[in-house]
């Protein structure tokens, strides 16, 4: 069972995106990290998935309920205002709970995770290194060993990196892909360009004023293309993968 | 000295509204980005750096991110820090980016107390992400404004607040690991006696926010939601509020016919109209300007001075 990350710069339409995955994969649940994707889904007409929204505020209960049940520490967090204090200013902590409840729901399904954009994206994965070369012990070391050695195995976790045809979104779609080659370098990286236009047959007339839009701006994007290697293409307003 | 904030979603066009703004505006402008993407250089022709100047349309823009080293130096001078301290700051500088978040606030503040510009303008984090810096400032105000840092502070020397502290190092090594406890509560320890520093400068913020000297500018396509529109007018108190809608295709005639083409600008012509009309509804007194859509994306320094030409950022 495996965690399917959709990531790409801000706007390029990875809620829209991860919706036609799912659809086309049957994936069985997917997860919110606050994309609001029962709404883009809503606002398509599309049938809703299995969602599942992961809040920052649910996930620091749980971890403090967890902490709490370990024997002698429920009596010693009396100060509890000042755990929680401090708890909110554990910076990666917060990635490494989002990441601990993939884990945890990708024992039983696949998993599609609309995921943040390039560099939260790229924070997510790295809050298990940054726990590896900070943390010298302790259960959170322990977890992040775990999942270090999880994204070695192909098997459990795949990327789906989306852009635009646009020059920015591209280069940061490359930044995700070497980040992932140099640093997770056995997980696949699949590649989308969303929101292509094809240019107007010739059988219509196109008045002078969009002529530019409707001719021009397909040609450059399909000039931006061939500079880059893609799996999928989905055009503007496309409904299916 | 004016501040103005440009909001919006990613992919709106936001970091070339804000370097058009800058160009339009008179007096000597700051530009300082809180975007940790930095998008700002690349697009003037510049590799990411703390500081630089771009000449744009004839105009010099100094632009400005955060420079984690400088202040690190900076607090180091006040009160010096261990080795440990430091090899910690950096891993959270690197790693983390609420870390980064909290720093890039602190220099912002500064900037606006220092005052050497007619007029700063934010180019923030994209509006989905902007929810995290929000939560960045009420950390920073609450963090150095309350317990944890009051007990932490040296010369404090009471008992319970002592063995409170024991408490949380001895947790902490169950979750981290003992070395990693002791070199966090140093590092807190370090960055508590620069308290005052970080509270005031959140607290500067916060009030600089919602200031009547200052104006917030969301960038929108003719796309956007428009709940998550008036969502952000109606959080901000200052009355000083204008819209941009980027990508406009407003001014565009009708088109006939059926076509792909046809039918998807129709929709984005009527979704602007419906977008302008909730706006109006809203509040008929804030400002709407569209910008003209045209073809672009590969996002040049050459490209971008076009746009401000073209969209009629000069000389207004």
């Amino acid at each position: 069972m495996s965690i399917i990350f959709v990531t790409g710069k801000g706007g390029v339409g990875k809620t829209r995106t991860s919706l036609l995955w799912a659809q086309r994969y049957d994936t069985p649940l997917l997860v919110d990290l606050s994309t609001n994707l029962v709404h883009e889904a809503e606002k398509n007409g599309w049938t809703i998935p299995q969602v599942i929204e992961l809040k920052r505020s649910r996930l620091y209960e749980t971890f403090i309920k967890d902490t709490l049940s370990i024997p002698l520490l429920g009596a010693w967090i009396s100060s509890r205002h000042l755990f929680h204090n401090f708890l909110e200013l554990a910076p990666n902590l917060y990635e490494l709970l989002i990441l601990k409840e993939l884990h945890r729901l990708a024992q039983k399904q696949d998993v599609l995770v609309d995921a943040p954009s390039t560099g939260h994206m790229i924070a997510l994965m790295e809050s298990i290194r940054a726990a590896q070369s900070l943390f010298d012990g302790g259960r959170l070391r322990q977890f992040a060993d775990m999942m270090s050695a999880y994204f070695e195995n192909p098997k459990n976790a795949h990327v789906v990196l989306v852009s635009l045809p646009e020059h920015s979104a591209l280069s940061e779609m490359q930044e995700l892909d070497n980040y992932f080659k140099m640093h997770w370098p056995r997980l696949k990286c699949t590649k989308i360009i969303n929101r292509l236009h094809k240019p107007p047959s010739d059988t219509e007339t196109i008045p002078t004023e969009w002529r530019e839009l409707a001719f021009e701006r397909p040609r450059r994007e399909a000039q931006r293309l061939t500079q880059v290697a893609h799996d999928y293409t989905i055009e503007e307003g496309a409904t299916a993968l | 000295m004016n501040v103005q904030f440009i909001w919006g979603l990613g992919g709106v066009g936001k970091t070339h509204i804000v370097l058009s703004e800058a160009c339009r505006i008179e007096g000597r402008p700051l530009v300082i980005t809180l975007d940790p993407s930095q998008r700002l250089f690349p697009l003037c022709g510049l590799e990411p750096q703390g500081s630089a100047v771009v000449r744009l349309n004839e105009r010099d823009l100094h632009l400005k991110t955060t420079s984690t080293d400088h202040l690190f130096n900076e607090l180091a001078q006040k009160s010096p820090a261990q080795p440990k301290v430091r090899i910690l700051y950096d891993q959270m500088v690197k790693n983390l980016q609420e870390f980064r978040d909290y720093l890039s606030l602190v220099e912002l503040a500064d900037e606006m107390a220092r005052a050497n510009f007619d007029c700063i303008l934010v180019d923030t984090p994209p509006l989905q992400e902007s929810k995290r810096l929000d939560r960045s400032l009420e950390h920073l105000q609450t963090f150095f404004g309350t317990s944890l840092v009051q007990f932490a502070m040296k010369g404090s020397s009471m008992g319970f607040v002592k063995s409170a502290i024991q408490r949380l190092i001895k947790m902490s090594r169950l979750f981290v690991g003992e070395q990693a406890a002791s070199a966090i509560f140093e590092f807190i320890e370090w960055l508590t006696q620069h308290a005052d520093r970080f509270h005031n400068a959140a607290t500067t913020l916060k009030s600089m926010m919602h200031s009547a000297q200052t104006s917030h500018i969301l960038v929108t396509s003719p796309e956007g939601d428009i709940p998550v529109v008036v969502d952000f007018f109606d959080a901000l108190k200052t009355s000083q509020k204008r819209i941009v809608i980027n990508r406009s295709v407003k001014h565009f005639p009708q088109l006939e016919g059926e076509s792909i083409f046809a039918r998807e600008m129709k929709r984005l012509q009527s979704l602007e109209s419906e977008l302008v009309e909730s706006l109006h509804a809203y509040d008929s007194r804030i400002s709407i300007e569209q910008v003209p859509l045209c073809v672009m994306g590969d996002d040049t320094k050459d490209e971008l001075e076009s746009f401000i030409r073209l969209a009629g950022f000069t000389n207004k």
